[in-house]
């Protein structure tokens, strides 16, 4: 994957600059970490308590709680459940809502920074395959407000190029009505996932073909090595993430391996490199590559855009080999004749098994189709969908949960719905442990309506993240 | 004929098996596991055929076949493994387990083969190194539309779509020009697959008459045949050299389309030469002649002014057979020429009794429902019948929308007739293939279903003598295999189709 080669494929494909930001909206603090036991993540005894009285609570984890209450400790949920079950610690605050509805925060996979002034200003820092979104982010940019507005409480910014394979960062989030933040404090992790472009092309297949082979390459000489370089390296290369794990800040994290976040991956994937470093026929890393061999190892998440269901026919093949690939797809076609045409590969995602990342927005489907909705049929099919906000559709951030109201008009279950616009984009992030749901030791990312979550009528009234309150709709819940 | 299947079957029963030992396989195996797979080879090999049928099997049954390159069969069956014919004949022995579907009554040909095309490939402005193969959709709407209509293999030169006649007048009818294009794409209408797309890509090397545009542009063509001969030349000395021992030797370049051209002088590679009118006939001709490349010409209007001629020094011709109607070109009753010219209905007879192979053209090689509705792709059989009533036989005509156009293209080892080992490009139709009222029932391409009317709401419900009955409509039919079907489409006479 050269710089010259990664030009040329830009070239080839004149994608549209695709900014997309991947960040869970957390507090400042350091994130919280999936399946922490609550030893480890106990809060310190100062941190403050709020127990949140709702009508409903939607815990997407589990069936939904009538007449609930939330506790939120410090940043974190540790305990939901109904009112009469649940022990409010003394001294919590207490948040007596007891007409609203709440929901875990929704999860952006794939965010995009369009159709403002502020995009301008974004233009020169579009982020290029391997470059990094620290210090290119204008903190003041529309689209952070918006997005949080629209409930999203974690939002993914994806880079530019197309074919290229690049990093989705994650970004910190802010209160709304707060000061900016500094840049700095915005960007939480700039390589939490990998994204990958395919648009069906010579150019494109060659490039990827060849980059593939490349990471193979790598793959296979980094195991010889491994094997030839002998057991007594191995050893070590296991105990140095619980030597490392203390000096972290965030002890939780290597803990949550199993869960594969971002963070815990590329810990995971250093461990072989250290090592290697002092042997003499180590493999040589290209920076560049390493991204994709990660995700070809399974040790951090990917996203693949795809334009098509034609576009997935002619990918397949190209990464059939990849057994432990297993991207998210990302359809960002037109809506009439792209993504949402994936009802003419049924079978082939289903055999696939990957997540489908979609608008929710209804396909216009050829004249010789009929009515049906693509989303979900995904989900009749046993597909796991995970639904984004189109921001290049007009209305379409604003929009969101008026077209999900029209999926669940088209027959999708309201739960399955939510389940979309929370879990299952955490899961594509690898953050399905520490956002997407209201549950113990999960982060308190809780967005709070005035009445059914999708309602027609329904506003929403406030955006919690990290415990702190980011946005309010009116100014007396301020 | 049965000793004859018995041992094909029993071969076929035996190469993959034998093949798969030779692919070499991505990740290595020990070699035990290649030893079992011999032994397994062996032992297929004295089973009977009826029991052990690898691959998938169908066959048409009690159909009139239309052979194209042989007699047409009455009650006659044709067999296909996986993608390709494996007997067609009256009287064939059909394997136990396989498919078989009763086409009596039926009529069974070719796919049609179109020789100029925009669209039915799905391609997505696939131009030079970007090939049609990597970015053709295989959803296209277009697709299915020329499915519909017979169509299974198609040419496609890139750029606009061509109007032949509409926009022909300055001889650029398709993207060309007078110093040569090499592109296109050949392929199958594979719908629903991206496997088993590509015939020839680059397809062709496109030439326009220098004609019109006068002199400098007829010496930069002249120059480019001497160039190309040259380079023929000089590459044939290498070759020399090199098989002399010669390792050094330095092989010539020149530029793509003089590349081509010197292949073309080998007959390797098509040359579609733009050619409507006698003036431009006859330039083309002089210089097929005169440097040995065989031509075809395209949109040959005047063809038949001089058939002895074009006979003489052309591989063949493209014609429309109902003329070009709207157009440029003189029309036949232009008092300022006083020699033959126009157009004619018995043009492609002409041809035909000249021996000239020719093939037939669309007015508008697109598919459209606008403009040039009714004259685009999806009435290629019917200009082919046009030809019928200028004096061919209507088998004639078959050939010159199957099996003619194929040669032309230079893919008939693949397609274009119903024989032994070619691909099983077939339609299955209500009436003669030529007939105005006939319909494609169903057309296979590489012996995967491509096109069923059963299942796509284009012509199902459409009544006829000898379709009693609207087609049950399923309206999601060959673009996926669906779930139940919820929501109910209302069939044209406002009731609703029972849901299964």
């Amino acid at each position: 994957m050269t710089p010259h080669a990664t030009d040329s494929v830009s070239k080839v494909l004149r994608l549209a600059a695709l900014l997309c930001l991947a960040g869970t909206l957390l507090a400042q603090d350091p994130p919280a970490q999936p399946e922490a036991t609550p030893e480890a993540d106990a809060p310190a005894a100062s941190a403050p308590v709020t127990a949140w009285f709702v009508r409903r609570a939607y815990t997407v984890s589990g069936a939904p709680v009538d007449n609930a209450v939330i506790v939120v400790t410090g940043d974190k949920i540790t305990a939901v459940g109904p009112e009469a079950s649940v022990e409010i610690p003394a001294g919590a605050t207490r948040m007596e809502k007891r007409s609203w509805m709440a929901t875990p925060g929704f999860v952006h996979p794939a965010a995009q920074f369009f159709g403002t002034s502020e995009r301008m200003e974004l233009s020169g820092s579009v982020l290029k395959g391997d470059e990094v979104l620290r210090g290119r982010l204008d903190p003041s940019v529309t689209e952070v407000r918006q997005l949080a507005e629209s409930g999203f409480t974690t939002v993914a910014l994806f880079p530019s190029g197309g074919g290229v394979p690049g990093m989705i960062s994650l970004v910190k989030p802010v209160p709304v009505a707060k000061t900016l933040p500094d840049v700095a404090a915005l960007v939480r992790d700039d390589r939490a996932a990998l994204a990958l472009g395919f648009e069906p092309g010579t150019a494109t297949r060659e490039f990827m073909i060849k980059t593939l082979a490349q990471a193979r390459k790598y793959i296979s000489d980094l195991e010889a090595f491994q094997k030839g370089g002998a057991k007594p390296e191995a050893k070590p290369a296991e105990t140095k993430p619980e030597e490392a794990k203390p000096a972290e800040t965030k002890p939780a994290e290597a803990k949550a391996a199993e869960a594969k976040p971002a963070e815990a991956a590329k810990e995971g994937e250093k461990k072989p490199e250290e090592p290697k470093k002092e042997a003499a026929k180590e493999p040589t890393q290209d920076p560049k590559l390493m991204p994709l061999v990660e995700a070809l190892r399974a040790k951090l998440p990917a996203v693949l855009a795809l334009t098509s269901a034609a576009a997935l026919l002619h990918a397949e093949p190209i990464f059939a080999a990849e057994v432990a690939f297993r991207p998210a797809l990302l359809f960002t076609g037109m809506p009439m004749r792209g993504g949402p045409d994936l009802w003419r590969v049924l079978p082939q995602l289903k055999r696939l098994g990957f997540t489908v990342v979609l608008s929710p927005q209804l396909s216009q489907v050829p004249f010789v189709a009929t009515r049906r909705c693509t989303q979900v049929m995904l989900l009749d099919a046993g597909i796991p969908l995970a639904l984004l906000a189109d921001q290049r559709a007009p209305g379409g951030l604003a929009e969101f949960r008026a077209q999900v109201l029209d999926l669940i008009r088209h027959g999708m279950d309201p739960n399955d719905a939510l389940r979309s616009c929370t879990q299952t984009p955490a899961d594509v992030l690898g953050l399905g442990a520490s956002v997407g749901a209201l549950a113990v030791g999960r982060n308190a990312d809780v967005l709070l309506f005035d009445g059914e979550p999708f309602a027609p009528a329904t506003r929403l009234v406030q955006v919690i993240v990290g415990g702190t309150q980011i946005y309010s709709a009116s100014k007396e819940d301020n | 004929m049965r000793t004859a299947l018995v041992l094909l079957a029993a071969l076929l029963a035996w190469m993959p098996l034998h093949a798969q030992g030779d692919v070499p396989k991505p990740e290595a195996k020990p070699p035990e596991t290649k030893a079992v797979d011999a032994k397994a080879a062996d032992a297929a090999k004295p089973a009977a055929p009826e029991t052990k049928l690898p691959g998938k099997w169908f066959a048409l049954k009690g159909a009139t076949i239309h052979t194209v390159s042989g007699p047409v069969l009455q009650g006659a069956t044709i067999l296909v493994k996986d993608s390709k014919i494996v007997d067609v004949g009256q009287e064939i022995n059909i394997p136990a387990g396989t498919e078989v579907i009763d086409a009596t009554g039926k009529h069974v040909c070719p796919g049609f083969v179109a020789i100029a095309a925009k669209g039915p490939l799905g391609l997505r402005n696939a131009s030079g190194k970007e090939k049609g193969e990597h970015r053709f959709d295989p959803f296209a709407d277009f697709m299915v539309l020329a499915l519909a209509n017979g169509i299974t293999t198609a040419h496609e030169s890139g750029g606009m779509a061509d109007f032949a006649g509409l926009f022909g007048f300055s001889g650029s009818a398709f993207t060309g020009s007078h110093t040569g294009v090499l592109g296109g794409t050949v392929g199958k209408l594979t719908h629903g697959t991206v496997e088993g797309f590509a015939l020839r890509e680059p397809a062709a090397l496109y030439l326009n008459s220098p004609v019109p545009q006068g002199g400098g542009a007829i010496a930069e063509q002249r120059d480019l045949f001497e160039r190309a001969k040259k380079h023929r030349a000089a590459r044939k000395a290498w070759l020399k050299e090199l098989a002399g021992g010669k390792k050094d030797a330095q092989e010539p370049k020149t530029d793509e389309a003089c590349t081509a051209l010197a292949e073309a002088m080998d007959g390797d590679i098509p040359v579609f030469y733009y050619a409507d009118n006698r003036r431009h006939i006859e330039h083309a001709l002089g210089l097929a002649a005169e440097f040995g490349v065989p031509v075809v010409l395209h949109t040959a209007q005047e063809a038949w002014t001089i058939p002895a001629e074009v006979g003489r020094h052309a591989r063949g011709v493209v014609l429309l057979p109902r003329g070009l109607g709207v157009r440029g070109t003189r029309p036949y009753t232009d008092p300022n020429v006083s020699a033959p010219h126009g157009w004619r209905i018995d043009n492609p007879a002409i041809m035909q009794r000249t021996g000239v192979p020719w093939a037939v053209l669309t007015l508008n090689t697109g598919i459209t429902t606008t403009l040039l509705g009714g004259r685009d792709l999806m009435g290629l059989h019917l200009e082919a019948a046009f030809a019928v009533r200028g004096g061919v036989t209507d088998a004639e005509a078959l050939r010159a929308i199957t099996l003619t156009p194929a040669e032309l293209l230079q893919v008939s080892d693949r397609v274009g007739s119903l024989e032994v080992g070619k691909d099983a490009d077939l339609l299955l139709l209500d009436r003669e293939p030529l007939d105005y009222r006939a319909f494609v029932e169903k057309a296979w391409v590489n012996g995967r279903l491509a096109y069923d009317e059963e299942v796509t709401p284009l012509y199902g419900h459409i009544q006829t003598d000898r379709r009693q009955a609207p087609r049950k409509w399923k309206p999601w039919g060959i673009w996926g295999e669906l779930p139940d079907q919820k929501e109910v489409v209302p069939l044209p006479d406002g009731s609703t189709p029972a849901v299964k």
